[in-house]
């Protein structure tokens, strides 16, 4: 059998994982490749119309994987391997998926209790005994032995633990930014109109929240109310208090999409937190018109480059 | 002194409870479009209408003279949980800073803290433990008869003699609990009220029934669902709401082990807990169809998470022609035209589709009477 993934959503953070895990396994697998103007088309007409840009694209990415013939794999993770709760979607996800897949399209006759789609079990990350039970459930569904899929999960998680490659901190230019937003926001350039190009040449260099260590970020998180219980919530806030306290960005783009609960949320916490430190809130819905965003980075470019000068010259320094 | 943020009838509960115990509170003006733009104007742009509301009810408290607030949270995913926190540090920003009593589930802070928070709500109380429980029953109580009769008005509303009679009973036995001097009075008021509802069968032959699920802010407060009750009732739809705060309390406060059973009952469409109550919105549509109901009208805020996915479910549902569902999505816009207009398109559509297989329908209604 052929395994369909969709390289959307949680894929950008788990990269490294998946492909391990699924190159080990034996089995037939078949990515989807980066996101284009076609995927976007597809998961807007295929995804109920309330989602949001990242979901959308994950729908396409499905949509087109359907027309192979794979079966999908569309992951339920419910928490992130720190225990703490992703979005709602996230956990929806396969329903959100399906509603835009004809059910007899979605691969080969699935079995009794697992639904048309692979790992849509809920996942929980937080333990990774409980997330191997969880997996080899899947084993008699793929065909392969459960034992064979236990050490591909291992060389999974310890390929997960050595990538680094989400972790940017770029020192060669000007000036620094923090790039906050979901990792499926930040690492996919079709999504994000090629950001990160586009900052290096108005000599901006980027530090994504996954470059600055978990417990710094939790740490940080301790002033508040009421221990915060979204993992994307902890990445940003965390993230950018941990950075302006280390006087390690001059700036922070957020990079976030059209109707985003989690966003709404912290953009709001991380302005009245830190009101000193100059912010962009970028927000993605799928148009493709560069202009607006590139007078819009411009101009973030020339406050940050004012602001460089002014605490230069500044004796409170 | 104590304030709390407006949800549904909440606070005709919470005046006459601390009344009980003698503690001052203040209550915020009910909601209007002057306090929604009042909290639209502070608020993130992106966040949900309960939160906006939420803002303004506190804004409007502080200024009454308010100092503490009292809200029960959640522990996620859905955006509910972390309301406090983001209103906290609207509020400080704003110069109106209040003292917070977040009851978060014991889950998250431990049964003594949750126990110690709630003993700081009624810190300042003027009366005996035994009277402080006997007071807590007896809002359980009046939440019960009051929801009841709620209930019965619209599974009744169908069979009025003189058309709006409903809606305008349960108006005046509103503004009478709303001056109920005593818990006693105000169960006694519901109960007489609730003897002048009609008793007799429906007077057309096949009453419309229609379910109103969604999300729960919403489909409690009814100027975040711009009145769709009273609608419903002036039009003689027989509806059902099952989602409501009395079945809040019970979910959560009155059997602990609520969470667990409900993640534990069996939903086709939508299997596990995904936050909010979007599991128990797809369960509460899927059996609507047994128990005889015509349509479902799901009720949700722009950009609320969970419903987002049940919204999903339905279109994929209805596609196949299983349920017959109409999604009101309501935000900040207060043009009202456009949401009746909608409503009444269905309600036609269904009627319509009913005469057309009526028979088939019959057996339906004598099960229900």
């Amino acid at each position: 059998m052929k395994i369909g993934v969709p390289q959307g959503l949680m894929f950008f953070r788990y990269e490294a994982f998946v492909r391990e895990f699924l190159g080990n396994l034996g089995a037939d697998v078949c990515y989807s490749g980066p996101s284009s103007g076609e995927t976007l088309e597809r998961g807007t007409a295929s995804c109920v119309s309330e989602a949001c840009l990242p979901v959308k694209l994950f729908c396409g990415h499905a949509a087109i994987l359907t027309e192979t013939g794979c079966r999908l794999a569309v992951p339920r993770v419910l928490r992130c391997e720190y225990g703490l709760s992703l979005c709602p979607k996230l956990a929806g996800l396969p329903e959100l998926v399906k509603n835009g897949v004809p059910s007899s399209a979605a691969g080969e006759q699935p079995s009794e209790n697992s639904g048309p789609f692979l790992f849509s079990r809920p996942l929980d990350l937080r333990d990774p005994k409980k997330l191997e039970r969880q997996l080899s459930m899947e084993a008699g569904d793929i065909g392969v032995p459960v034992k064979r899929l236990r050490e591909a999960f291992r060389a999974g998680l310890s390929a997960q633990a050595r990538d680094r490659s989400r972790q940017i901190r770029e020192h060669q230019y000007r000036r620094r930014v923090f790039l906050a937003g979901h990792p499926y926001n930040v690492h996919d350039p079709f999504a994000n109109l090629d950001l990160l190009n586009r900052l290096h040449r108005l000599d901006i260099g980027v530090i994504a929240g996954e470059a600055v260590p978990w417990h710094e970020k939790m740490l940080l998180c301790r002033s508040l109310m009421k221990q915060p219980y979204w993992s994307s919530f902890v990445e940003n806030y965390g993230a950018a208090l941990h950075l302006a306290r280390e006087r390690a960005a001059d700036g922070i783009i957020y990079l976030s999409s059209f109707c985003c609960g989690t966003d709404s949320f912290t953009v709001d916490m991380i302005q009245s937190r830190m009101p000193q430190l100059p912010m962009l809130v970028l927000k993605l819905d799928g148009h493709t018109g560069e202009a607006g965003l590139e007078t819009r980075l411009q101009a973030f470019a020339d406050v940050l480059e004012r602001r460089g000068r002014l605490a230069y010259l500044s004796p409170l320094r | 002194m104590l304030t709390f943020p407006h949800f549904g009838d909440l606070h005709l509960y919470g005046r006459l409870f601390f009344r009980e115990l003698g503690v001052e509170i203040v209550t915020p003006p009910p909601n209007s479009r002057r306090e929604l733009s009042k909290g639209a104007l502070l608020a993130p742009e992106e966040m949900c209408l309960p939160f906006k509301l939420m803002l303004a009810n506190l804004l409007s408290a502080r200024e009454q003279g308010a100092d503490t607030v009292v809200m029960a949270a959640t522990m996620g995913p859905c955006r509910l949980g972390e309301y406090g926190e983001l209103l906290k540090a609207i509020l400080d920003r704003e110069g109106a800073p209040l003292r917070w009593i977040l009851l978060d589930p014991p889950r998250a802070i431990g049964l003594r803290e949750v126990l110690r928070r709630l003993g700081e709500t009624v810190e300042d109380r003027q009366c005996s433990w035994i009277r402080l429980f006997w007071a807590l029953g007896g809002v359980y109580g009046l939440v019960r008869s009051w929801e009841g009769l709620q209930a019965a008005a619209a599974r009744h509303c169908c069979c009025e003699q003189t058309p709006g009679s409903t809606g305008r009973l349960l108006k005046a036995c509103r503004r009478e609990l709303e001056e109920a001097a005593s818990l006693r009075q105000a169960r006694r008021t519901v109960r007489r009220w609730r003897k002048g509802l009609p008793r007799t069968g429906p007077a057309s032959p096949r009453p419309l029934r229609i379910l109103l699920t969604g999300e729960i802010y919403s489909l409690t407060e009814p100027f975040a669902n711009h009145h769709i009750e009273s609608f419903l009732l002036d039009r003689g739809v027989c509806y059902e709401k099952p989602v409501t705060l009395g079945w809040w309390l019970r979910r959560t406060l009155l059997t602990p082990l609520g969470g667990l059973r409900a993640e534990k009952r069996k939903n086709p469409a939508l299997p596990h807990c995904i936050g909010g109550y979007a599991k128990e919105t797809v369960m509460d549509a899927l059996k609507s169809r047994k128990r005889g109901f015509d349509g479902v009208i799901q009720i949700l805020p722009t950009g609320c998470m969970p419903e987002i996915v049940s919204k999903a479910v339905f279109d994929r549902l209805s596609g196949e022609g299983e349920l017959k569902v109409l999604t009101l999505i309501f935000d900040e816009m207060d043009g009202e035209a456009g949401y009746l207009t909608r409503i009444e398109a269905f309600l036609d559509m269904l009627e319509m589709q009913k005469k057309k297989n009526g028979q088939a329908l019959l057996s339906y209604k004598e099960g229900n009477r």
